[in-house]
């Protein structure tokens, strides 16, 4: 049975490639965030705002979503009275983003010329 | 390859947007003005460049440091760039620190009068130290910064104070403070037309204002 469940898989990933990608970072705006996450240590919310040009409600739905998969990890906290939110990747989005980097870039090499 | 070209890419845009508030074309600016108007003022017979440079610098500086910390940087965000970025700014603090160790040498030499003669064809060493400071300075931050307006704010420094240096010459001396004025407003003219921008482009949006706008 559970072999049977893996060759199904294996055919699967052979017809349709894009089966092994990422669905939480393949979102345009996820896509954004985790990019910009990538490049540097750490943001907080309003420069992701800034950067990605999303709204508040966007760019917040997003980041749960990230941070649900361990991906990001949020910090907040005060700067004297100010309240301040950091953001910056897990370990585990790291890899995450490199996987996804990998497999795209497997995807696009691989279609017919 | 594009992959790694675009993620360099992305990483220079986020590093570019701490320029782009024009505050420090502006700030190199009225630098450059400074070091046009305190000679002219000496020359004028109001006490010595030295002492007006510094009189007109820190209020300069203050402005600077005030419009960064209360103007631009609670609308653009803050960011902690990656260890290569972190790398690339401690070399251009190694280049400020040289460029100012050198600067006071020259200064304090041309001061007890050990460098005046020391020249060619009247080019005599501060001034070739100066331009060949700025030059090189300027395009080591540009280059290090990914701030190419710096390769030119470079050329600007680097121009009038030959001119300056001509004490015998009237004309070339009065080109030397017009070149000064000049670029140093073509800086802040720059400068004050991105600032603008900036200004426009990103609105103030305090943290609490996001969680009041939560609550509702």
């Amino acid at each position: 049975m559970t072999n049977n469940r893996n060759n199904q898989n294996d055919d699967k990933k052979k017809i349709h490639p894009l089966i092994e990608i990422d669905q939480v970072i393949h979102a345009k705006a996820r896509l954004m965030i985790m990019t910009y996450l990538y490049v540097v240590e750490g943001v907080d919310f309003i420069f992701l705002m800034n950067m990605t040009g999303l709204t508040w409600g966007n760019l917040s739905s997003h980041l749960s979503k990230l941070e649900k998969a361990g991906y990001i990890v949020i910090e907040k906290g005060f700067k004297g009275k100010k309240p301040y939110t950091m953001i910056h990747l897990s370990k585990k989005g790291r890899s995450a983003f490199k996987e996804y980097q990998k497999n795209m870039k497997e995807f696009f090499n691989n279609l017919p010329k | 390859m594009n992959d790694k070209l675009g993620l360099k890419e992305v990483e220079q845009r986020v590093f570019q947007i701490t320029f782009q508030d024009g505050l420090w074309d502006i700030y190199l600016g009225l630098l450059l003005i400074i070091f046009g108007l305190s000679p002219l003022l000496e020359y004028l017979g109001f006490g010595f460049s030295e002492n007006w440079i510094l009189i007109f610098s820190a209020p300069v500086v203050i402005a600077f440091w005030a419009t960064k910390k209360f103007i631009s940087t609670p609308r653009i965000g803050s960011v902690k760039f990656a260890p290569s970025r972190k790398a690339k700014l401690r070399n251009v603090r190694i280049i400020i620190a040289f460029w100012l160790i050198v600067g006071i040498i020259f200064f304090v030499l041309t001061v007890t009068k050990k460098l005046s003669s020391s020249g060619i064809n009247g080019f005599n060493a501060p001034l070739i130290a100066w331009v060949v400071l700025f030059l090189f300075g300027f395009s080591l931050g540009a280059y290090y910064l990914n701030f190419n307006r710096l390769y030119l704010y470079g050329i600007f420094y680097a121009i009038p104070y030959p001119f300056l240096m001509q004490k015998h010459n009237l004309l070339l001396r009065n080109i030397g403070y017009i070149t000064f004025f000049t670029f140093g407003g073509i800086m802040v003219l720059i400068g004050s037309i991105l600032f603008i921008r900036f200004f426009r482009n990103y609105s103030l949006l305090k943290e609490e204002q996001i969680l009041k706008r939560k609550i509702r």
